[in-house]
């Protein structure tokens, strides 16, 4: 990377780069190939989630020009293009639901202590989670798990969507009713 | 946790697995190195596609606008290539001279190539030159009135430069014109399948080694655009390369709209010629005022 010893390259700094310094597009990965790859991963099964997080980059690369550092961020757009992408495997992501819904035994998350028992409790709602999530619209469903998955706030979720942030608000709201059942506290409790 | 976390704690997944992301990483720098053509409104390419930046400008230019929820990456589709290439061609300069003169070589091998040449004057007259003359520039003793060919059909100049200017109307007209000939392959007569192949060859043949204007040429390039199964080759000495229908091959230079190779040649006497070389055979054709001696 070109930068001066000891400067920290800002997002801002390498997003206003990219049109002219296409080698840099490996730090734009390198910096959230995780996240994408974490959000398509909690839509879809892992091989589909894979190619999807590939995708992204090499979509993102090809129109690194269109890019508009002024409009927002790198890591906000990218989600956006990720959420096209699994926009384009509607198929598969209803199979993962149907295949989420039928499992009686939910794998176990790793880490720590306290997330341990939060993730393994709320695994067990995997199956009825998966059922509602695949009744929601797309729309909602999009904004939902930018949300809960990619935690992005209701600013960025209009602008990843192209999509006004009233309208962001509004399908973040009928989603959260409809899985409210599930998502009450007492089901985390055993 | 509000329901947002319990979601996420249902959902979440692991870091990647480090061969995931070293895939992922390949494949980008492979792109970024790669430099495949794409879609962009700022109209410059990635260094390396090949193209020319003439090219390049004409490829911006009559593309449509990326769709913002757009396929996944691809480069240019065979079709858009030839839709360029048309652009190109109906922008041309026609050139002017006394003679259309089409010179074919084709190699053979790395070090040996041939040459076919053969110079067509308006009025019938008409010359040639390769290894059947001994390399000498020798006149044909018919003068033809048609002594433009598409296959197995013969055009005056006028005619050719009055074809349709719509793809769907060219092609009706090539397929009517070879109902009415007289055209026969050594099995006899043409079959349905041999006249629509012989269309085909048609339209090869009036892109790269006809004299016609810039606008039926860009309408052939479109008819041709039309066919299913046109796949883009990538970058190859002399531009473009293209894969056709039935095995045929083209070099196209999208910036100009010239034809620089091609796997199939109708000949001076509208028979048509298949080059074994699967790079094809370079063509030059242009209008000249020079007959060699």
């Amino acid at each position: 990377m070109r930068v001066g010893t000891g400067q920290q390259v800002t997002d801002a700094d390498l997003a206003a780069r990219l049109p002219q310094d296409p080698e840099l597009f490996t730090e734009v990965h390198d910096r959230y190939f995780a996240a994408i790859y974490r959000y398509a991963a909690g839509r879809l099964d892992a091989q589909t989630a894979e190619d999807i997080a590939a995708e992204t980059f090499l979509v993102a690369f090809d129109r690194r020009g269109t890019f508009d550092a002024e409009r927002g961020e790198v890591r906000v757009w990218l989600f956006g293009i990720a959420t096209n992408l699994v926009a384009r495997h509607r198929r598969r992501e209803a199979r993962h639901y149907r295949a989420l819904a039928r499992a009686s035994v939910a794998p176990v998350a790793e880490g720590h202590e306290s997330r341990v028992v939060a993730s393994v409790a709320a695994r067990r709602l995997l199956p009825q989670l998966a059922k509602a999530l695949s009744r929601l619209s797309a729309g909602e469903r999009d904004v939902l798990l930018l949300v809960a998955l990619g935690q992005l706030g209701y600013e960025e979720v209009a602008a990843a969507l192209g999509i006004s942030s009233g309208t962001v608000g509004s399908r973040l709201s009928r989603a959260r009713k409809k899985l409210n059942s599930i998502l009450t506290p007492e089901a985390l409790d055993e | 946790m509000n329901d947002l976390q319990t979601l996420r704690a249902a959902l979440a997944v692991d870091e990647p697995p480090q061969d995931v992301v070293d895939r992922s990483r390949h494949r980008l720098q492979n792109r970024i190195r790669g430099g495949r053509v794409s879609r962009r409104r700022t109209g410059r390419l990635i260094a390396g596609a090949g193209l020319t930046a003439a090219a390049a400008a004409v490829a911006i230019a009559v593309m449509p606008a990326a769709p913002v929820d757009g396929p996944a990456v691809r480069t240019i589709s065979g079709q858009e290539v030839l839709l360029v290439a048309a652009t190109a061609a109906e922008r041309s300069p026609e050139g002017s001279g006394t003679y259309w003169h089409v010179k074919v070589t084709v190699a053979h091998g790395v070090a040996a190539s041939s040459e076919y040449e053969y110079w067509i004057k308006p009025d019938g007259q008409s010359w040639m030159r390769g290894a059947k003359t001994g390399g000498k520039v020798t006149p044909l003793k018919e003068h033809s009135a048609n002594p433009f060919s598409l296959v197995a059909v013969d055009l005056t100049l006028e005619q050719l430069r009055t074809l349709p200017t719509a793809p769907d109307a060219l092609k009706a007209w090539i397929a009517e014109a070879l109902e009415r000939s007289d055209a026969r392959t050594s099995a006899g007569e043409f079959t349905a399948s041999d006249r629509e192949q012989a269309g085909f060859q048609s339209l090869i043949s009036l892109v790269s080694t006809l004299p016609a204007t810039p606008e039926v040429r860009a309408t052939a390039f479109r008819a041709i655009a039309g066919y299913p199964g046109v796949e883009n080759l990538g970058t190859v000495p002399g531009g473009l390369g293209l894969s056709l229908p039935n095995g045929e091959r083209l070099v196209v230079d999208p910036a100009t709209g010239r034809v620089n190779r091609t796997s199939v040649f109708v000949t001076m006497d509208g028979a048509v010629a298949k080059v074994a070389d699967p790079a094809g055979a370079t063509i030059n054709a242009e209008w000249t005022d020079t007959l060699p001696a």
